[in-house]
């Protein structure tokens, strides 16, 4: 360890619970081959967990909390944190969460590249790293609180510059769906990586970092990441990208939903109709021009796309940070519930508690469709009268679930679970892949979008690949990055097309989630999406970061193969805990049902997804990456891409 | 960043500024006068400088305005990198504090899920964010005064406070010096570092996105 590392930290910090034993491990290793963050995070769960038969919940899962080379620096929006771990929520056990704020500076600062938590304390415990220093301390008097209280007691106890990631109660009670915090605006929201930290024993990990991240070319570095913060910034650079971050800066992800319906993508009252409603506008743009008191900026970010809030009259006065698109379609949108002030303070209530709010979302709509449809009744949820756009009853749930209290003992195993339970009927209600519930997506209208949301390996989730270029709707950059211009076409259920579009964007998602940055500026949103050439552009602004920061070469030919095996590694995985072809077909409601709403966009109704059709752009999708007619990768293919060790695991486990 | 020339301080008498006011020397010449604002206290003291002893006023100064900050914190990585090239948050001359949970910070049970409207924060905004230190570039400078080793010199563009890092010896009199805490001996190069104005290009100015850190002149 004693060469000098740039741009990486070079150490691994490992952390037993049971034993609290602390080991440190070279990293650099690793960095030519798994770049950091999520590709080196996967490779490591993949070969130190018996990913085919642990438990989720049991002390033998570990969590690999990651930043990247580029982490903590003048690269725009350098501050994302990536988690990986196997999740207690979806069916197919691979976890994977990723954050904003300022905790991975703060932890890459310590000295770290990623820390990896195994075991389970004896005792209600957190995580103190300051530099070399490293303690498990007694999480007595903090255990029981919410994520609020935890971080104002833990930043005061340890001064302003830590900064931490934390559990509310939800996770300390095993909800599946509980999420880990940090600051007000942002989680690791998805997967249930808050009921991992609370089986754990594990409320909190806080990091206070005073370490230089040295850079390999320091005068370079800075001039090709201020070229890249100021074009980001700039409104000329193109039409899309400029509107982007107008939008972005100014409203944040709510403020484009309207955007997003153009294509029907928007989900109303439980995916039951689609699109734009005007009778939401309230959580458009309205609740953040009445309540907003300020922006809100991730590290070392240009955007600064999250907001604060604060209501001060009504029946339900709160403030927070917050709330972003997916949480105001899920507590609004998909609930039915047009009052912003509810919905505002239903998001207060999960970000406290530590719930993500996508699947408490889902878990109040299923109830009320449940409810319209006499599958359940009132009994079922305690005499709580939750209906469509009854955001009281809401109110009142929720603290039931996080406590586990009644009914909501059952339903803090989420929707997929309740309506398991109750049988197949009560299954077409939930709109969920791999057990998970769909974030803000309807994936009727976009046929590439169905097809990601149906191979995500964590379930119904649109940061594993959504393609951009589909539902920002930009044809030319669609053709570009899969070769044919039916990519580009919201309808078109073209098998090559579709297929390498998904496994595209699939892989593309890996950079920013690897690197230690923002997906939204990198790849998610319309920012580098006016012109084919732009994305090159960025690839070279981005390569050129990489080796200025780490002075490791990539093209980016490099980056996309250290892609394509981690997504291999994500595989193997869900298919050793028994993930088949019948898991990657559409949920009930999307096979049979079509969708009414407003748009400009597509036909109306959305048709149901055809599967004949669909089945047939699967079968290129698996073709695509090499996998069998299962969905099962190919020994063969994947010695081909190097992960022999991968095959072998995976042909011992099947 | 490029060095300006220095001014001529090597005539500058060292001495305590806090010792000058208490003795409340008469001015001895009609030019030019300082004025020392003593935040820490909130009062105000004009001070006026001896013959001989006076330096350059600065042409110039950053402001900043909390309630524009989103809490980037680049002013601060942006601002290492400018100077040290390294993102080193200890060789950052500003220090930027986030306030994640402002309004909250040392109350208890002030948890969201609490009922109503927490007593006392009724009349609250929260648009604060952040806290951002800069070097005010004193018109009586602590640490120039102390500074045994004549170190610090005045930059004649901007009227800056710059440490020269080759006469710097890190023994840390200015930091002691400085009531403001914005000069700082880096632990990792043993020398002072302290806002240097960037030349008259701030790059905590030039990175930040809403312009929450203006440079003026003076």
């Amino acid at each position: 360890m004693t060469k000098e590392v740039y741009g990486n930290m070079g150490v691994i910090l490992r952390v037993d619970l049971t034993t609290g034993t602390i080991k440190r491990e070279d990293a650099s290793k690793y960095n030519k081959e798994w770049l950091g963050g999520r590709c080196l995070a996967h490779y490591l769960l993949f070969n130190e967990v018996d990913v085919a038969k642990t438990d989720p919940l049991s002390p033998d899962n570990k969590v690999y909390i990651g930043t990247g080379a580029l982490g903590a620096t003048t690269f725009p929006s350098s501050g994302r944190t990536h988690a990986t771990y196997l999740s207690p929520m979806n069916y197919s056990g691979w976890g994977d969460s990723n954050c904003g704020g300022h905790f991975g500076p703060a932890l890459k600062r310590c000295g770290y590249d990623m820390l990896v938590v195994s075991g389970k304390a004896e005792k209600p415990s957190y995580l103190y790293i300051e530099d070399d220093e490293i303690r498990i301390e007694s999480a007595e008097g903090i255990w029981g609180k919410g994520t609020i209280d935890t971080q104002a007691e833990l930043i005061h106890k340890h001064g302003e510059p830590s900064k931490l990631l934390c559990i509310g109660q939800a996770g300390e009670n095993l909800v599946l769906y509980a999420n880990v915090r940090t600051e007000t605006t942002n989680s690791m929201g998805r997967c249930g990586m808050g009921a991992v930290f609370g089986s754990k024993n594990l409320k909190a990990v806080v990091a206070k970092g005073s370490k230089p991240v040295k850079l390999f070319k320091p005068k370079e570095f800075f001039e090709v990441t201020k070229q890249l913060r100021d074009e980001l910034m700039d409104p000329k650079f193109g039409k899309v990208h400029g509107l982007t971050y107008e939008l972005m800066s100014k409203w944040g992800t709510p403020g484009i939903t309207n955007l997003i319906g153009t294509t029907g993508m928007v989900p109303i009252r439980n995916w039951q109709r689609c699109g734009i409603d005007p009778k939401f506008d309230r959580l458009v743009r309205l609740w953040n021009q009445d309540h907003g008191t300020r922006r809100e900026a991730c590290f070392a970010c240009p955007v600064h796309c999250h907001a604060a809030y604060a209501v001060k009259d009504g029946k339900y006065p709160t403030r927070g940070g917050g709330p972003e698109y997916e949480t105001t379609t899920a507590l609004g949108h998909k609930c039915d519930i047009t009052d912003d002030k509810a919905v505002l303070k239903l998001n207060a209530m999960c970000n406290d508690y530590g719930l993500d709010t996508v699947e408490t979302g889902a878990m109040f709509s299923t109830l009320m469709e449940l409810m319209e449809r006499n599958i359940i009744d009132k009994e079922f949820v305690d005499g709580i009268d939750i209906q469509f756009g009854n955001g009281d009853a809401c109110v009142e749930l929720m603290p039931k679930i996080v406590f586990r209290e009644g009914c909501g003992d059952k339903m803090a195993d989420g929707p997929w679970r309740v309506a398991k339970a109750l049988g197949e009927t009560a299954l077409q209600s939930v709109y969920h892949q791999k057990g998970m519930c769909a974030t803000g997506v309807e994936t009727r209208s976009t046929i590439g979008s169905m097809l990601q949301f149906a191979v995500s390996p964590r379930g119904s989730h649109h940061l594993n690949g959504l393609p951009t270029a589909e539902w920002v709707n930009i044809p030319p950059v669609a053709v570009k990055v899969a070769g044919y211009k039916e990519a580009g076409d919201v309808r078109s259920y073209h098998p090559q097309a579709k297929a390498r579009l998904v496994q595209y964007y699939e892989n593309m998602f890996f950079l920013s989630d690897s690197l230690g940055i923002c997906k939204f500026n990198f790849g998610h949103l319309g920012y580098w999406h006016d012109r084919a050439e732009d994305l090159d552009h960025m690839y070279d602004l981005i390569c050129k970061s990489i080796y200025y920061a780490s002075g490791i070469k990539y093209t980016v030919d490099d980056l996309f193969a250290i892609f394509e095996r981690s997504n291999q590694i994500e595989r193997a995985t869900i298919v050793m805990r028994g993930i088949r072809r019948k898991d990657d077909q559409p949920n009930w409601k999307c096979l049979n049902e079509p969708c009414p709403g407003e748009h400009p966009v597509g036909p109306i109704p959305l048709p149901p997804i055809d599967s004949e059709k669909y089945n047939k752009v699967l079968d290129a999708y698996y073709k695509q990456r090499g996998w069998n007619n299962e969905g099962i990768p190919e020994p063969q293919h994947l010695k081909k891409l190097g992960l022999g060790f991968v095959a072998a695991k995976m042909q011992k486990a099947l | 960043m490029t060095k300006t020339s220095k001014t001529a301080t090597s005539e500058k008498t060292v001495f305590s500024r806090r010792g000058f006011l208490k003795t409340a020397l008469p001015a001895a010449g009609g030019l030019a006068t300082g004025v020392a604002f003593l935040h820490s206290t909130g009062s105000v003291v004009f001070a006026e400088r001896a013959e001989g002893c006076e330096i350059a006023k600065p042409k110039y100064e950053l402001r900043f305005d909390s309630k524009i900050c989103a809490g980037c914190a680049y002013c601060e990585v942006a601002c290492s990198q400018a100077h040290g090239g390294h993102a080193d948050p200890l060789a950052s001359r500003n220090t930027f504090t986030l306030k994640p949970v402002l309004g909250f910070t040392g109350l208890s049970a002030l948890s969201a899920n609490a009922p109503g409207w927490p007593q006392g924060l009724a009349d609250a905004t929260f648009a604060e964010f952040s806290e951002n230190e800069l070097c005010r570039q004193c018109i009586s400078p602590e640490c120039m005064d102390v500074c045994p080793e004549n170190a610090i010199y005045v930059d004649t563009k901007t009227g800056a406070r710059v440490v020269d890092e080759t006469k710097c010896v890190g023994c840390g009199t200015c930091e002691e010096a400085c009531q403001f805490g914005m000069i700082k001996v880096n632990p990792h190069t043993d020398i002072a570092s302290k806002c240097d104005l960037c030349g008259g290009d701030p790059q905590c100015v030039a990175w930040c996105p809403t312009k929450a850190i203006t440079f003026h002149e003076l």
